[in-house]
């Protein structure tokens, strides 16, 4: 018995499934497995320059970008999945630990600086919490800048101190200093002008200069009441007078009256400067140089500084300016001579900064290489403000100089970073761009240009929701906004605005500084393959579902074998625990058909066939015996080796069973028949028990065989259909005709079983007459039965023509009387046969002709 | 014509009719019958008790098969024919044995137990 033709089909269309889902998958894979595909995250991680660290709940790093590895020095694979405490037991105790496990307990982002002392190094870190339980770390080594601070602190320091020297300076300064309050008492008074006052110091300070200088307080009062009034200062006023110090000598001063002024703004006194016109003016110059140094140091941030003469074109350099241009003081005192160390490129610029100071715009900055004598280069900013004298002419200049090698290297290293980064974003596959604050492009990779069909001329600068009204108020704007706002990252897949047909999946995160990176890939293919991979799926599902098929696949050179869970199902056993070898699965065929199986399979293997149906029976672990039914194809390898054996398996047990059945019924009924024939012909004997009715006991005896053998022919073929040629056989060699004088001839009928039966009959008839008047009455007597058959105009006919023809028999005489034989012949076979019988007597032998018209009996069945 | 004087032969059919058919079929072939047994009980007696030369069984008596009886003729080296009306009697792993389809006729069998006769001569050889 074959499997049925549903079962085939449902087989085939398996087969099909299989094959179909295994291209979908190596597509899959094939899209998954793509360059840039899958470190998508990274791509974005990777753009923000800071680390990232991504820790779980348990404190295990599960993420760390390039830029975490190169800060950290250690690789992923040193990191990923071990406890931070572990690998930084130094940050223990420390504020990380503090910040660290503050975030994770409560969910809220935070921001600090600290140090870590096994390197010496500071850090800044933000931390925010992640979706899943961890917290993610972004952090940056800011040692430089905190350097930097230190140095400014240094430098405030530094400024401190010039004020203690200047507040030496006005102490022992070679000029007059005094301050006088609204009253023009004393409040402070140097040495210098004590002396000229001819009046210690200390016995100045709060006395009025009425009080100790009578012989210039009428001036003084003059000079002061004004600049009490409105604030406005006399400078390089000429004082003359007599002082207690020299007396009856008139001295002239150059004195400067400058009203001090509170917070507010008030006048609470006035500072005057005086110096001797002959010896003191040189003094004074100095010490406006030096506060504008001062002033200049203070705005600059600090370092070395220089003056220029304009008179003479002398130049003085501070110590530390000489250490930049490294360079003596003799050197320093000619800008011809330090101009040489200027990098060559860089002298022309700095010349035309100072020739716009000295044309009229007073400040003067230029940046420039310094190639010192020993070959190390620097680079330095200047920055100078033009001096002049109380008439407006020019008198020279002062400036700082400042070493910005560090500021420039990391600029440069900067903008080379962010160079190399543009070229990882160009050339990587995915679509890349970034908006800034205000939603408007600032990068545009290559792939994004090709994708949107737009150039980054086109879009940068301009707002996104311009280039692409469409997306306002779609997903887009939706998903994006918390980017912008709430500094953290999200991936969405959706439909393209810009190209409506395609899918794409979009990943944006916050950038450091505001403004958001959008990385997007169009996976429109992928979303196809994988719905068709899931649809195949359901599918195959369904039909495994539908029809208990178990799916193996035995790797015939390792023996492992895996099967799906309804195969675990149908041999009995719980999902997974079948053991994944062939030996399990031979432990459950039945010993009486493993031997067929394995020998059948490595037939098929032998001879490379592709596919191979097979049956066989098992024992599942509960005892039951069932029947299972199969198909399967095999792969093998260039050489022929064969790899594996992939198949399905149904359990039939049901259908043999019932085909076990209904066999042993149809057996039971053919014995019971032939039983009652044998019956029957029991009691013609026991009837005919007379020797004078010997004759009629023969013949119905003979029929009664003839019945049975024709019934023997249908019982072999599971009345289903007959074979002419054996029921021809089988009627005459019942007459013991030897085989040398029957000639049979023709191809292969098939015989409904009605019909059988009636020819057979009609068949032992003619052999009983050749028999007892006809050729095989004699010796050399013979019979021929020849036959053809051709198709009939109706369909599902066929004609038979079947002739009979008896030689060698003596002289045949036509009966005198029509008997049971010709009747059975020529009216019984023509109305079976729906044709035409013709029985003809000739002198030299009996011919039958039968022509007839057969429903065609289908193909046996079971005779694979 | 097939002689079979001075043969005892058991014959085992429950079907009367049949049994007095056969009966008679041995009979004009010139055998002793010795039966008919229309049981197996009935026939392994016969069979115990010895001096037969060879049997006609039915497959099926009364609803118990002919195993016992194939069985102990077997082991006693008598040939047997075993009538049937299935087209392959269950017979379990006893194999070489001559087969009848019944109905048959007295040529049939007679040729049967012939074949019988002389596949044991030839065993025996």
């Amino acid at each position: 018995m074959g499997p049925e033709q549903g079962l085939v089909e449902e087989k085939g269309r398996l087969a099909e499934l299989e094959a179909r889902i295994a291209a979908l998958e190596a597509e899959n894979a094939r899209l998954r497995g793509r360059p840039g595909g899958a470190s998508d995250a990274e791509t974005i991680l990777s753009s923000i320059s800071d680390g990232v660290l991504v820790f779980d709940r348990d404190w295990r790093f599960v993420y760390l970008n390039a830029a975490a590895e190169r800060l950290l020095g250690s690789g992923r694979d040193e990191l990923l999945g071990r406890v931070q405490w572990e690998v930084y037991p130094a940050t223990l105790g420390t504020p990380v630990e503090g910040h660290y496990r503050q975030v994770m307990e409560t969910r809220r982002p935070a921001a600090f600086e600290n140090h870590y002392a096994p390197w010496d190094r500071w850090f800044e870190l933000r931390i925010d919490p992640v979706a899943d339980g961890g917290i993610i770390v972004y952090f940056r080594d800011v040692t430089e800048r905190k350097r930097t601070e230190e140095r400014l602190q240094a430098s405030e320091a530094l400024a401190r101190a010039r004020l203690d020297e200047l507040e030496a300076i006005y102490a022992s300064a070679p000029v007059g200093l005094c301050i006088l309050d609204r009253d023009l008492r004393y409040l402070r008074i140097n040495e210098r002008l004590a002396e000229t006052n001819g009046i210690p110091a200390e016995a100045h300070l709060g006395r009025t200069i009425r009080e100790l200088l009578p012989g210039i307080a009428d001036e003084a009062e003059a000079i002061a009441r004004p600049i009490l009034e409105t604030g406005l200062p006399a400078i390089d006023i000429e004082l003359t007078g007599e002082t207690p110090a020299r007396p009856g000598e008139i001295r002239t001063w150059v004195e400067s009256w400058l009203p001090i002024r509170d917070r507010d703004g008030g006048i609470t006194g006035i500072s005057v400067v005086a110096q001797e016109v002959t010896e003191a003016r040189r003094v004074q110059a100095e010490l406006r140089e030096t506060a504008e140094r001062l002033t200049v140091a203070m705005d600059a941030g600090r370092l070395g500084d220089w003056s220029w003469d304009a008179a003479s074109g002398a130049t003085r350099l501070s110590p530390r300016a000489l250490a930049l241009f490294g360079v003596d003081a003799e050197v320093g005192q000619s800008w011809d001579r330090l101009r040489d160390f200027l990098a060559p490129e860089d002298r022309a610029a700095a010349a035309e900064s100072f020739a716009r100071a000295l044309a009229g715009a007073d400040d003067y900055a230029a940046e420039f290489r310094i190639i010192r004598p020993d070959g190390t280069q620097v680079t330095v900013a200047s920055q100078g403000r033009v001096q002049r004298d109380a008439s407006g002419a020019l008198t020279g200049m002062v400036g700082v100089l400042r070493d910005v090698t560090e500021e420039r290297a990391a600029a440069a290293a900067l903008r080379a970073s962010e160079a190399k980064l543009a070229g990882v974003l160009e050339s990587v596959s995915d679509g890349f761009y970034a908006l800034d604050s205000d939603w408007r492009f600032t990068v545009f990779n290559a792939a994004a240009e090709r994708y949107f069909g737009k150039s980054r001329e086109e879009v940068l600068g301009r707002r996104v929701w311009d280039v692409y009204p469409d997306a306002r108020g779609t997903i887009f704007e939706e998903r994006y906004t918390p980017v912008m706002e709430g500094r953290r990252s999200i991936t969405f897949e959706t439909r393209s605005v810009a190209r409506p047909d395609r899918m794409v999946e979009m990943r944006a995160a916050p950038l450091r500084g505001g403004g958001i990176a959008v990385a997007f890939t169009d996976i429109t293919e992928r979303k196809q393959a994988e719905a068709a991979l899931r649809e195949s799926r359901e599918r195959l599902d369904l039909a495994v579902d539908a029809h208990g098929i178990g799916i193996f696949d035995w790797h015939v050179q390792t023996g492992r074998v895996i099967w799906s869970a309804e195969e675990e199902r149908l041999f009995g056993l719980e999902p997974g625990t079948f053991g994944g070898d062939i030996d399990h699965w031979a432990g459950f065929v039945l010993p009486e058909d493993l031997p067929r199986m394995q020998a059948h399979m490595t037939a098929a293997m032998e001879a490379r066939r592709e596919r191979l149906d097979f049956a066989f029976r098992i024992r599942r672990p509960d005892g039951a015996v069932r029947h299972i039914e199969g198909a399967a194809r095999f792969l093998y390898a260039e050489d022929g080796t064969p790899l594996r054996m992939v198949g399905t398996n149904a359990d039939v047990t049901e259908r043999a069973l019932a085909e076990e059945h209904r066999r042993l019924l149809v057996d039971e009924l053919n014995h019971r028949v032939k039983n009652t024939l044998a019956i029957v012909q029991g009691l013609a004997q026991q009837t005919f028990r007379d020797p004078a009715t010997r004759c009629e006991r023969d013949a119905f005896e003979g029929r009664l065989a003839a019945l049975a053998t024709a019934h023997n022919v249908l019982t072999r073929e599971n009345w289903h259909s007959a074979d002419l040629g054996e029921i021809v056989r089988d009627a005459l060699t019942a007459h013991g005709a030897a085989p040398h004088r029957l000639l049979l001839r023709g191809p292969p009928v098939r015989l409904e079983p009605k019909t059988a039966v009636t020819l057979a009959m009609a068949l032992h008839e003619l052999g009983t007459n050749a028999t007892k008047y006809g050729a095989l009455s004699v010796p050399g007597g013979r019979v021929s039965v020849a036959w053809s058959v051709a198709p009939d105009q109706e369909r599902g006919r066929t004609r038979l023509s079947l002739l009979w023809t008896e030689t060698g028999g003596p002289i045949v005489a036509p009966p005198a009387r029509r008997g049971f034989g010709s009747r059975m012949i020529e009216r019984a076979l023509a109305a079976e046969l729906d044709g035409a019988v013709r029985l003809d007597f000739r002198p030299e032998g009996v011919v039958c002709g039968i022509e007839a018209r057969l429903r065609e009996a289908g193909a046996p069945v079971g005779t694979e | 014509m097939t002689d079979f004087s001075g043969r005892s032969i058991l014959l085992a059919e429950d079907e009367p009719i049949v049994a007095m058919m056969v009966e008679d079929m041995l009979l004009d072939l010139g055998a002793r019958v010795i039966g008919p047994a229309a049981s197996v009980g009935k026939a392994l007696d016969l069979a115990r008790a010895g001096g037969i030369d060879a049997a006609v069984l039915d497959v099926n008596l009364n609803g118990e098969t002919c195993h016992p009886i194939v069985d102990v003729l077997r082991a006693a080296g008598v040939p047997m024919v075993v009538a049937t009306g299935y087209d392959q009697p269950d017979l379990g792993d006893r194999t070489g044995i001559e087969l009848i389809q019944k109905p048959y006729r007295r040529e049939h069998l007679a040729a049967a137990v012939e074949r019988a006769l002389a596949a044991s001569r030839s065993a025996k050889v």
